[in-house]
């Protein structure tokens, strides 16, 4: 599939991390801060992606931040998966009062832009990364209930439920054994195309000064801190938005294969 | 058409009162003390502590302190900012316009270039130019916006000089609000033409830079929602009869397009709402995003509570306004949902 190849490279890129680099993320060369890379006049091979203002090499704190992005990336999207589709399990299998309070929830939380009720979770539990993972996995929350729920509805009429109910299969089993299975096709797509929004959306944070804080080699700090020397240093913006960018991009390349493989009725639109 | 109407507004209702009650609560009950968290690392001595509790009304019963909350909303004041002592409602106010007209432009941009793309790419479907468009919309779907804004400035503003790099007008027009629409408000304060292309080219960059993702996304539905509906028969009817291919996409399918591609324009007022705030950011632009921001950081406690409010108002009036126009487009939806 288009574009595994790439994210396959960066995940080892992130795992291997401290074997592709002699230097610590958090390193700092005096008098070699704001060196640019290796193609410049200036540039040395030493650090081959410059430095940044501090003196900390750049290539290091890309492949470190890889592991905070894609890491916390996954967490996140571990953590809303469970959650959402346990909901949206249990909303769209018992309906009634369960249902209507499950998707109240989901208008509320619907009824704010995710970056900002992000900023809102953190601005109550503070500044930081964990804090910003809860964040960005709540307002995650609402696409994986409404298509866990829209799939259970659809799937809880048909005949083989209606058969394993009759002879006489637990709640359990028919939520988790029986229908739970059969609405995996959707859910595996909306995890992948939502990586690229939990990692977006951690970068945000990160830039705004709400999630990940210095000296964290994470993208979304790197460009915040990166600001007051757009100027002078143009590599300090590039590096970090630029693979940024290209996972995302990335994900949703997976994402859109996936979905025309799962759904060949929309394939080659 | 009016009842569905009527029927949406009510049922948002319950929504917005459990908003509030989620924007209330959260503050109060969600670990961390919001005292100790303003007070900072260094805290403060027990007597300031108090203090500062009482100030915030955090020290009397939270059953009070809602009812407080709630009549303040209903007053229309919604609280007093800690940071600058005015109503949340008149900072709110001041700085809507100023987000509500970059929006626009952004959503402008958005709808009036992503879909004549999708457009033209689903009838030249698999050319190069349909394959060429596709990549370049999927670039800007997965663009991260804080970066691609940066990145911008830096070639715009810092090396070719074209625009300015923060702010909405030049600080040399001293222009005193009306409607808070600066390309309105030159005109009304006598600056003309030479104060609305000067407005104009501040906001230029970060209406495109807002607009990025919502053109993108718009592009990629009208392309999809057109292909599925060209291969209905209907429209190899209309082709069957002699007509002109464009006349054939414009009058015949265009219009059965349309219901995905409003879905999408729907959603994208909560994206540029998102885009808004980090736009604004990196921008300098003077709107509520930016506010909200450094709201925030600075824990402005009551702002957050009131913002929160006040924006979720914005959203689901935006939602019923979508759902309104789905009916209108189509019909079959008149009864149900």
């Amino acid at each position: 599939m288009k574009g595994l190849w790439i994210l396959g490279l960066f995940l080892l890129l992130a795992v291997l991390a401290p074997w592709l680099t002699s230097y610590r993320p958090e390193q700092v060369f005096s008098g070699m801060s704001l060196l640019p890379p290796f193609f410049s006049a200036q540039g040395s091979w030493a650090h081959w992606l410059g430095t940044d203002d501090l003196g900390r090499d750049l290539w290091t704190r890309l492949i470190f931040g890889a592991r905070v992005s894609i890491g916390f990336g996954f967490l996140i999207v571990f953590v809303s998966v469970a959650v959402g589709s346990f909901l949206g399990l249990m909303a769209g299998y018992f309906g009634g009062f369960v249902d209507r309070s499950v998707v109240r929830f989901v208008d509320v939380v619907m009824s704010l832009p995710s970056l900002l009720l992000a900023m809102v979770v953190v601005a109550i539990l503070g500044p930081g990364l964990m804090n910003a993972v809860w964040a960005v996995s709540i307002v995650s929350l609402p696409g994986y209930i409404r298509i866990v729920r829209a799939a259970v509805m659809n799937e809880k009429s048909k005949d083989y439920v209606q058969a394993t109910r009759s002879f006489g299969a637990s709640h359990g089993h028919l939520i988790f054994k029986s229908i739970a299975p059969n609405c995996l096709a959707p859910l595996i797509v909306q995890a992948t195309l939502g990586f690229s929004d939990a990692v977006l959306n951690m970068a945000a944070l990160g830039f705004l000064g709400l999630g990940a804080q210095p000296p964290t080699p994470e993208w979304g700090v790197m460009l915040g801190d990166s600001r007051a020397y757009m100027e002078s240093a143009w590599w300090l913006v590039t590096w970090p938005g630029l693979s940024l960018l290209v996972v995302v991009l990335t994900f949703n390349l997976v994402g859109d294969g996936l979905r025309d493989h799962l759904d060949p009725k929309l394939r080659g639109l | 058409m009016i009842r569905f109407f009527l029927k949406r507004v009510l049922q948002s209702i319950p929504t917005l009162f459990i908003v509030s009650l989620v924007a209330f609560g959260m503050i109060r009950l969600l670990p961390g003390d919001p005292v100790l968290i303003l007070l900072g690392e260094r805290g403060g001595s027990p007597e300031v502590v108090r203090e500062l509790r009482s100030t915030l009304g955090l020290d009397q019963p939270l059953a009070v302190q809602y009812v407080k909350f709630l009549k303040e909303a209903v007053s229309g004041r919604f609280g007093q900012s800690i940071v600058s002592h005015r109503p949340v409602s008149e900072e709110f106010w001041s700085r809507f316009p100023a987000t509500v007209e970059l929006g626009a432009l952004a959503l402008l941009f958005a709808i009036g270039v992503g879909i004549p793309l999708g457009i033209f790419s689903a009838v030249k479907r698999g050319s190069l130019w349909d394959r060429l468009m596709m990549g370049v919309s999927l670039f800007g779907y997965s663009m991260p916006i804080f970066w691609w804004g940066l990145l911008l400035i830096l070639i715009f503003s810092v090396h070719l000089g074209w625009t300015p790099v923060s702010g909405r007008i030049s600080p040399m027009y001293d222009v005193n609000p009306w409607s808070g629409f600066l390309l309105v408000d030159v005109w009304v304060r006598g600056l003309g033409w030479e104060g609305f292309v000067n407005a104009l080219k501040y906001l230029i960059l970060p209406a495109f830079v807002l607009g990025t993702v919502p053109m993108a996304a718009i592009a990629r539905m009208t392309r999809s929602s057109l292909l599925e509906v060209l291969k209905e028969d209907y429209v190899r009817t209309a082709k069957a009869k002699g007509l002109a291919p464009l006349k054939v996409v414009v009058h015949h399918a265009l219009k059965n397009a349309l219901i995905p591609i409003v879905t999408v324009v729907g959603l994208m007022f909560g994206t540029v709402l998102t885009g808004a705030v980090l736009t604004e950011t990196i921008f300098s632009w003077p709107g509520v995003g930016k506010w909200l921001v450094t709201s925030v950081i600075a824990r402005d406690y009551p702002v957050i509570q009131g913002g929160v409010l006040l924006i979720s108002f914005f959203v689901i009036a935006v939602n019923i306004i979508v759902d309104v126009a789905y009916v209108y487009l189509n019909p079959k939806l008149k009864g149900g949902s």
